[in-house]
């Protein structure tokens, strides 16, 4: 009988466990049914992790085949077209750079220069007799 | 039956150990049958495949169970996996761990039944201890071994255990009519 710890021997606990092994080694499957049951598992189980790995595979690539980023075919230019030089080139935002300011500086005269004195090329006035007092070879247009 | 590439004195060994196996894995299992039964094909797998080695550090037995129990333990975390992270997502219903045998458990005597009782309320580490000493016969050393820990850790384990149990035992032996 078992009591406290203290007083109780390991036999005892040592015939309990006995008798549990004793009872429950009569459910012990026969080892070759246990091997048997085991050989039919693996195959099927080969088969099984072969069939999830390439069913994986196939959606992966079909997924990849997909979602893969494909590199743009550059455009196509027709060969009578001209291609404009860098040189000629002008943004489409140039507008924005004509202001009115622009015009009007472009529009001011320039300093320094009086229309009045320009030589004129052709004679003026009609040819005609001289005169004493006229300069010979003098063709200035010059105002009174 | 004898398997390919296992050796014949080592064929001959296992299945002459059979029958311990089967109770250990039985103990690793939660005295669930099935699973015992799957867990100790999977041991022998081990074996088979070359897996698990028998290096001659112990005896064959000590080796094999160690195998048993590291078999169970994978087992249980590939089930705790699945019940928690996959078929939460995919199924209302996880499959759960089977209940232990109720047939069988009805077959055991009353004194096994208040043996398990008492059992089922210690530690898995004291039970396991106490299982390989008393049930499989082996010495602490050798359930030490099997369990991976020190010598030292599976003799505090063996006392504390073999005390609680028989405070268990009594117990139990007084609440049965």
């Amino acid at each position: 009988m078992i009591r406290d710890g203290k007083d109780a021997s390991d036999e005892d606990l040592r015939a309990l466990f006995s008798q549990l092994r004793r009872e429950e080694e009569q459910y012990a499957p026969p080892f070759v049914a246990v091997q048997r049951v085991r050989r039919k598992d693996v195959r099927w189980g080969l088969v099984r992790t072969g069939s999830a790995i390439g069913a994986a595979v196939c959606v992966s690539a079909i997924v990849a085949a997909l979602l893969w980023p494909r590199p743009r075919p550059a455009p196509e230019r027709s060969p009578g077209v001209p291609v404009a030089s860098i040189t000629q080139w002008r943004p489409a935002t140039d507008f924005l750079l004509d202001t009115p300011g622009r015009k009007l500086l472009e529009s001011a005269p320039s300093l320094g220069l009086k229309p009045y004195l320009t030589p004129v090329v052709g004679p003026l006035m009609p040819r005609g007799p001289r005169r004493a007092g006229d300069r010979a070879g003098s063709r200035t247009n010059a105002l009174p | 039956m004898k398997p390919a590439g296992l050796h014949e004195s080592m064929h001959g060994e296992l299945e002459r150990i059979h029958v311990a196996s089967f109770g250990w894995a039985l103990w690793c299992c939660g005295h669930r049958r099935e699973e015992a039964e799957e867990v100790l094909q999977s041991a022998y797998l081990k074996v088979l495949e070359g897996s698990a080695r028998f290096g001659g550090e112990s005896t064959l037995k000590t080796w094999f169970f160690a195998v048993i129990r590291r078999t169970a333990a994978e087992r249980r975390r590939r089930r705790w996996v699945r019940e928690r992270l996959l078929e939460r997502w995919f199924t209302d219903a996880p499959e759960r761990a089977a209940e232990p045998d109720p047939e069988r458990a009805a077959a055991a005597s009353q004194a096994s039944r208040t043996l398990l009782e008492a059992l089922g309320d210690l530690s898995a580490r004291q039970r396991e201890v106490l299982h390989l000493v008393f049930y499989q016969e082996m010495t602490i050393e050798e359930a030490a071994r099997v369990l991976g820990i020190s010598l030292g850790t599976a003799r505090t384990h063996f006392e504390r255990g073999k005390s609680q149990l028989r405070r268990r035992y009594t117990l139990g032996q007084e609440r049965r009519p």
